[in-house]
């Protein structure tokens, strides 16, 4: 997944830990498989969940973390990604000690520069809140509630749980996205994006495109309307998680990213990141 | 949609006739939007749409008014803007709603833009008669927003 | 309206303009006035245009601002603008306004640095390809 860099083994591992650190902070749980359905990696609140490390998990398969049903069921998405080489995004309740949850999960067929399926990505976060609040929101309407004030007092709270924005270092604040990118979305993503840059005082923001499944043309603009806003701020905006699929895509769509710049993983992004606020080591 | 007028000042008029008046369009926007509870950015959205289309007027046809209404249906609340006047008219309102036009005064007619901003937009025009354009934006309804409120399992495959 | 909120300011070759909340159309060509005079009477490489309390962006504001760099260039200048606010950035850009090549910074301070060093720590932002 992370192609060797040629140059400069400090700055990679300046950005790597920075990555590390990135995945780590998340709420939403990580983690990656390779084709066998064993797990390669995960990030610690996946991890914790099991209350293992993330190095226990390494090499294990969902037989080993789940009971039997629940593993299956698992890696029956899992073979469905594999098999058709598509992203899978679906909601899934869950009942525990007589509570229900809600959880979002997304499975995403990672593959190599040949183009062959070599594992997958797997994120998942908790929506019980999310929806927690819609229910009560309908129960406030129907109660005849004014709406304004539902509807400012919620607002923040959808906002926040829907869309992330980290802060990984001084000056640097990252935003994954993460599933279908719709119009709604936009506005909600931009506005927390953009004042999480001035809030953080940013000179640069890495905007990681790698959890949006689908890219067609009405995707690509809303991320062009956020790179080019961001951008109007005085921030420098970085589109991460460019696949070689992507890129194609956007080719063939034709359209134009050349004033934007891109690179494929967070940790290339991270990397221009570093050099942009001067903390560039001399390279090769 | 069924509409039912709030009971306390619920529509009112601002003349357009010099470029002071474009600044009194936006602050009466201002309070209105803020009044109806948008969000500081859609207050922004509608002010800055008010004010391309007050300027509009002010430009084109010298003087026109602004007609402003809030709406109210069981769901939602929106407010409703027209901008009225007596000019020379749109020779050609398709054109005038593509993106990129313009009559020579550099930035257009902005009114692709304050459609884009307010979500809705109707225009009339006569040519030698007068122009007449609507714009409307409505609150967003909260429970819309998060599609996981519809569904009970979801599933999409892409 | 609004023209006595409108001040020039002179720190060594730079001018600093803070932009008043909600200027109306005169304000804004009174600011291209007073910026034009003051470069050419100071001399000035760098224009600095404060955006930070600006609650309206529309696109004569748009227009006055680009024309202003487009000029100060002509004359010499780089101009930049510092402070735009998040909600004014989404609405212009949801607006299709565009400040062409001129760099922003996210606030004054920022600015100076980028004018005075050329570069702002590492970090040199300009649009142009």
């Amino acid at each position: 997944m992370n192609k060797p860099v040629k140059n400069d083994r400090k700055m990679k591992g300046e950005s790597e830990n920075i990555y590390k650190t990135l995945l780590e902070t998340l709420p939403q749980r990580f983690f990656f498989k390779d084709k066998n359905l064993v797990y390669s990696a995960c990030n610690k609140s996946y991890a914790s969940d099991f209350s293992k490390t993330t190095d226990e998990i390494t090499g294990k398969t969902d037989y080993d973390l789940y009971p039997g049903e629940l593993a299956e069921k698992h890696i029956a998405v899992d073979r469905q990604v594999l098999k058709s080489g598509k992203t899978i995004e679906f909601e899934e309740e869950y009942v525990e000690n007589g509570q229900t949850f809600w959880i979002k999960k997304i499975k995403a067929p990672i593959k190599d520069d040949e183009g062959n399926i070599a594992g997958i990505l797997g994120i998942f976060w908790d929506i019980t809140d999310l929806k927690r609040i819609n229910e009560q929101l309908q129960k406030e309407i129907s109660e005849g509630k004014r709406r304004e004030e539902i509807i400012s007092r919620q607002n923040q709270e959808i906002i926040e749980l829907s869309t992330p924005v980290l802060q990984v270092m001084e000056g640097v604040v990252v935003a994954p996205l993460i599933g279908t990118i719709d119009s709604e979305r936009t506005q909600q993503f931009m506005e927390r994006f953009l004042g999480t840059i001035v809030k953080t005082n940013s000179s640069v923001a890495l905007m990681d495109i790698t959890g949006v499944p689908t890219l067609d043309t009405q995707t690509a603009q809303h991320l062009i309307e956020a790179v080019t806003a961001a951008t109007l701020l005085g921030a420098k905006v970085i589109v991460t998680g460019v696949s070689p699929a992507i890129a194609q895509t956007l080719v063939h769509l034709g359209i134009d990213l050349s004033d934007i710049t891109t690179k494929s993983s967070l940790s290339a992004g991270l990397k221009v990141a570093l050099e942009f606020l001067g903390l560039s080591i001399a390279k090769k | 949609m069924g509409v039912m007028p709030m009971t306390d000042k619920p529509e009112g008029t601002v003349k357009i006739e010099s470029e002071g008046d474009i600044v009194a369009v936006r602050k009466t926007v201002r309070e209105i939007s803020c009044e109806c509870g948008f969000e500081i950015t859609d207050v922004t959205r509608i002010v800055t749409a008010a004010s391309e289309l007050a300027r509009n007027i002010y430009h084109f046809a010298g003087s026109g008014d602004m007609l402003w209404h809030i709406l109210e249906t069981s769901e939602s609340i929106g407010i409703e803007l027209t901008f009225v006047d007596r000019g020379p008219g749109i020779e050609d309102i398709d054109k005038a709603m593509e993106l990129g036009y313009t009559t020579g005064k550099g930035l257009g007619l902005g009114l692709p833009g304050a459609k884009r901003l307010m979500g809705e937009l109707e225009i009339q025009s006569q040519l030698g008669k007068g122009t007449t354009v609507t714009v409307r934006k409505w609150l967003k309804k909260l429970y819309e927003q998060s599609g996981a409120a519809r569904n009970n399992t979801h599933i999409t495959y892409q | 309206m609004a023209s006595t909120e409108l001040s020039v300011v002179k720190v060594y070759d730079i001018l600093l303009v803070t932009v008043p909340a909600d200027p109306d159309d005169e304000t804004i060509s009174l600011l291209q006035d007073k910026v034009l005079k003051a470069m050419e009477t100071y001399e000035a490489k760098g224009l600095i245009l404060d955006i930070s309390t600006v609650l309206t962006f529309d696109s004569f504001f748009a227009r006055t601002i680009v024309e202003t760099a487009q000029m100060f260039k002509l004359m010499g200048g780089r101009t930049i603008i510092a402070g735009m606010q998040p909600d004014v950035a989404i609405t212009a850009t949801q607006l299709g306004l565009t400040l062409g090549n001129i760099q922003t910074a996210l606030d004054v301070d920022r600015a100076l640095k980028i004018l005075a060093n050329g570069s702002d720590g590492g970090y040199a932002h300009d649009r142009q390809t």
